[in-house]
């Protein structure tokens, strides 16, 4: 994480230099102001301005153009609530934009600072010492968990501590702690003043959490009795629940058709056959649409997932080349063998694709 | 063995398009319906309507759609507006557009506006202190043949005052909507300070987080918001506009922050420059060669001391790129007056510089518009299409096809300045409110900082400083700060 640079902002608070700045950019914007209006554009002639607007709707708060660059009261009280925002001292910000709404109601300015006066009451519990405290602990660059978690537990309910232990949970858990992650999403999820989506939230982080540290099941039920069974991170849950049955499959399919191969192998007659079977140009036409066909879709519409179309494309394609060779090469098995040995062909070909897929998207975070 | 691939692939394409021959459809609620035209009845002719909003002084044209007409006191069944968004068409210190959603068969478009808002509230017309305007309405379908068609009323309104807090209401007589609160931008070239918020790839909003970081942002009590394009999965599929539009969390919809503050858009790979996407958003026009959507497709505007160009890098005829788009940009940022407007941003979708993540830098992107960056001293270009948050070094020339690492602050890993004028141009990438997220490494030599996080950027400009603030969209912790003077 990068700070800003304390020395940057020690020069930008430099009189002299804030003062230089100032009637240079002021100077320079007049110039503007007027090379804009020389350009005649309709929309910025009087005849548009003052349109309709004029006669109906005082234009109470606006700064007439030609004044709009001066550095007046409210723009210097505007600077100082941003400023202390930034500090980070919420009780005097909030008196800060307070002034701002004062100085100039019914301005631009006037429209953030109720926004912000709005969002600091909000959080306002315990005389601002919670969202001090919460500040305070962003705002470190080795951010004490322990200390910040017994804090926690000293503030009075509301929105700074729900926010808190939000932090104080996802921190936890890339820390490594998933027991004190996922106890903190849970009293996240019992807060009084917790809002749906971070609710939602806890209770999908925590599903999260349950997941990496090897509980699927426990993982799954979090989400299923809370209803959440739309979220990404359940269908991405259920996979990994499925995988657990097919991955092994896929690798006793793929070894079965190798085990038959090599059971059969002295009865191979048709290597010949098979080749001549693979060289037919309306087999390869197939096997090459098969293998292809949605792979260059995909690519044709975008170039996301273009690697899962080619696997299964390219797995499709090989289960038939398989299945084509293993009936043509064994031309003295019986009927029912051949089939056999087709079927399972494809069905190791389709293991093999799936095996594929699924190590490709292992490498993926949140796989 | 062959027959059965062959009689597979016939059943595949019976599957994919034998509704087609029905005529019959499912609509938004489920129910199937045997009055969409048939595969028989004849496609219904595309249509536009250009004209010059009163007061205005530029023309609105919009988009090929089945139907559009200036709007009428008629109202449906379902005449309340939704979806209600606002952007910037004409100048931002005098104007704004508005779109929004109702039932086909309200025709209502019509908007009041005054700085009192009391007064506003008790209006149903034009009285002193509140004024109406007019505009149209459009009704679109991705659909050739015309189903599942919605409609879209769109409004400008101009000559109108700077740094101003207006309220306005949308529909007509007797069904106006809520009033909603929306602010003027500064005069050209003003000092005044600003602040804007970036975000894209909202598409799946998974974790509520599209919607979180709408909250957040209307809570930082942004100006406007510029989006790096992918808000839906597929740009022709109108429910899942209604979903981008619609979302809401506890005491929060989206419409709270994109009615009030204007939202402007690059189209993704995802949006396909769909008719939705044009039907739905107002953007500035200037049809220049090679351009379509009504010159939606590429365009600038100027807020206060700053001047913003959208690209569209997902274009029909990848030959646009180096071409006349190009020539567009260039010439658009040959017209900027750096003396007044000393700050240049750059929003489109697929990355010129990402490290290691799902999609590679488009190089050839990089290619056609670096130089241009490079010439004009583009200070930012924000993208999106990896779901990530990513900042360059400063980037100034290119070697081998590779960007060339510019000097930079040792103290913020910011450009330095000499002479007001940045040593290269920063490139972020600020996207995945709602997408899956995708890795990333910051191990290549023009990455500074990556983070595989749900991120919403905000920048504030006061005159010639900038301070830049990444943001965790679902903690709102700090990702990463810059902070420079020109």
């Amino acid at each position: 994480m990068l700070r800003a640079d304390t020395e940057l902002r020690a020069h930008r608070g430099s009189g002299r230099e804030r003062a230089f700045l100032l009637i240079a950019t002021t100077l320079l914007a007049a110039v503007g102001v007027i090379s804009v209006a020389k350009r005649g554009d309709a929309q910025d002639t009087p005849e548009a301005l003052t349109h309709a607007m004029s006669d109906t709707v005082p234009s109470e708060g606006g700064p007439a153009p030609d004044e709009a660059d001066a550095a007046t009261p409210l723009e210097d009280a505007y600077r100082r609530a941003a400023e202390l925002e930034r500090s980070g001292e919420p009780s005097a910000t909030l008196e800060a934009w307070r002034d701002v709404i004062a100085l100039g109601p019914g301005t631009r300015m006037a429209a953030r600072a109720h926004r912000r006066v709005s969002w600091l009451e909000e959080r306002s519990e315990g005389g601002f010492a919670p969202l001090n405290a919460l500040l305070a602990f962003r705002a470190s660059d080795a951010p004490d968990l322990e200390t910040f978690s017994a804090r926690v537990e000293t503030m009075p309910a509301g929105r700074v501590r729900v926010e808190s232990r939000l932090l104080l949970a996802q921190a936890w858990g890339r820390a490594g702690d998933t027991d004190r992650a996922a106890a903190m999403y849970r009293a996240v999820v019992g807060e009084p003043e917790v809002h749906d989506d971070e609710s939602r939230l806890a209770r999908d982080e925590l599903a999260g959490v349950l997941a990496a540290s090897g509980d699927l099941g426990g993982a799954l039920h979090e989400l299923e009795s809370a209803g959440m069974t739309d979220s990404a991170r359940h269908g991405v849950l259920l996979r990994a629940a499925r995988r657990t049955v097919l991955e092994p499959v896929a690798w006793a399919v793929i070894a079965l058709f190798v085990v038959l191969v090599l059971a059969g192998i002295k009865r191979v007659r048709g290597v010949a056959r098979a080749v001549a079977a693979l060289g037919d140009p309306a087999t390869l036409a197939a096997v090459g649409i098969v293998a292809l066909g949605p792979y260059l879709i995909a690519r044709a519409t975008g170039d996301e997932a273009t690697f899962a179309f080619l696997v299964l494309g390219g797995a499709n394609a090989l289960g038939l080349l398989l299945a084509f060779a293993a009936r043509a090469a064994f031309p003295s098995a019986p009927s029912p063998a051949r089939r056999a040995l087709s079927v399972t062909a494809v069905l190791a070909a389709l293991g093999a694709g799936y095996l594929a897929a699924l190590y490709h998207a292992q490498s993926l975070p949140f796989a | 063995m062959q027959r059965t691939v062959f009689f597979g692939s016939a059943l595949l394409m019976l599957a994919a398009f034998g509704c087609e021959t029905t005529g019959r459809v499912v609509d938004d609620t489920g129910v199937l319906t045997d009055d969409a035209p048939g595969r028989d009845a004849p496609l219904p002719m595309p249509t536009s309507l250009t004209y010059t909003p009163e007061g205005c002084g530029y023309e609105v044209t919009s988009p090929q759609v089945l139907d559009v007409e200036m709007g009428a006191d008629v109202f449906g069944a379902a005449a309340d507006p939704g979806h209600i968004h606002v952007s910037f068409v004409g100048p931002s210190h005098t104007s704004f557009a508005v779109n929004w959603h109702t039932d086909n068969d309200t025709h209502a478009s019509s908007l009041l506006i005054g700085t009192d808002q009391a007064l506003l509230d008790a209006a149903d017309d034009a009285v002193t202190g509140v004024t109406r305007s007019e505009g149209h309405f459009m009704r679109f379908s991705s659909d050739p043949r015309g189903r599942n068609a919605e409609t879209v009323h769109e409004v400008h309104v101009c000559g109108l005052t700077p740094s101003t807090t207006y309220y306005y209401r949308v529909g007509g007589a007797g069904h106006w909507s809520r009033s909603i609160e929306i602010v003027t931008a500064p005069a050209p070239g003003s000092v005044e300070p600003f602040m804007f918020g970036v975000t894209g790839d909202s598409r799946g909003n998974e974790e509520d987080s599209w919607t979180i970081s709408q909250r957040r942002l209307r809570d930082r009590g942004i100006d406007f918001e510029l989006f790096s394009g992918d808000a839906v999965v597929l740009g022709t599929l109108q429910p899942q506009w209604n979903d981008f539009f619609s979302a809401r969390v506890t005491d929060f919809a989206v419409e709270d922050l994109i009615a009030s503050r204007p939202l402007m858009m690059a189209n993704g790979n995802h949006d396909a420059l769909a008719v939705n996407y044009l039907a739905q958003f107002a953007f500035p026009q200037e049809m220049t060669p090679g351009e379509i959507g009504q010159g939606e497709e590429w365009y600038s505007f100027d807020y206060a001391n700053a001047h913003f160009v959208f690209l569209n890098d997902t274009v029909e005829d990848s030959g646009v790129l180096g071409n006349e788009e190009a020539n567009w940009l260039r010439a658009d940022l040959g017209a900027v007056n750096r003396t007044t407007t000393p700050w240049i941003f750059v929003v489109h979708h697929r990355p010129l510089y990402t490290c290691q993540s799902t999609h590679s830098p488009d190089t050839s992107l990089r290619a056609n518009w670096q130089p241009i960056f490079d010439e004009f001293h583009v200070d930012f270009v924000l993208a999106g299409h990896n779901h990530v948050y990513e900042r360059s070094a400063p980037i100034f020339g290119i070697e081998g096809g590779q960007g060339m690492v510019a000097s930079e602050d040792p103290s913020t890993g910011g450009p330095r300045i000499t002479d007001g004028v940045p040593s290269g141009t920063v490139y972020m990438v600020a996207a995945g409110v709602g997408a899956p997220l995708y890795p990333v490494e910051t191990s290549c030599p023009t990455s500074r900082e990556g983070t595989s996080t749900r991120n919403y950027v905000v920048f504030e400009i006061e005159g010639r400083s900038l301070h830049m603030t990444a943001y965790d969209a679902l903690t709102d912790d700090v990702l990463d700060e810059l902070e420079y003077i020109k």
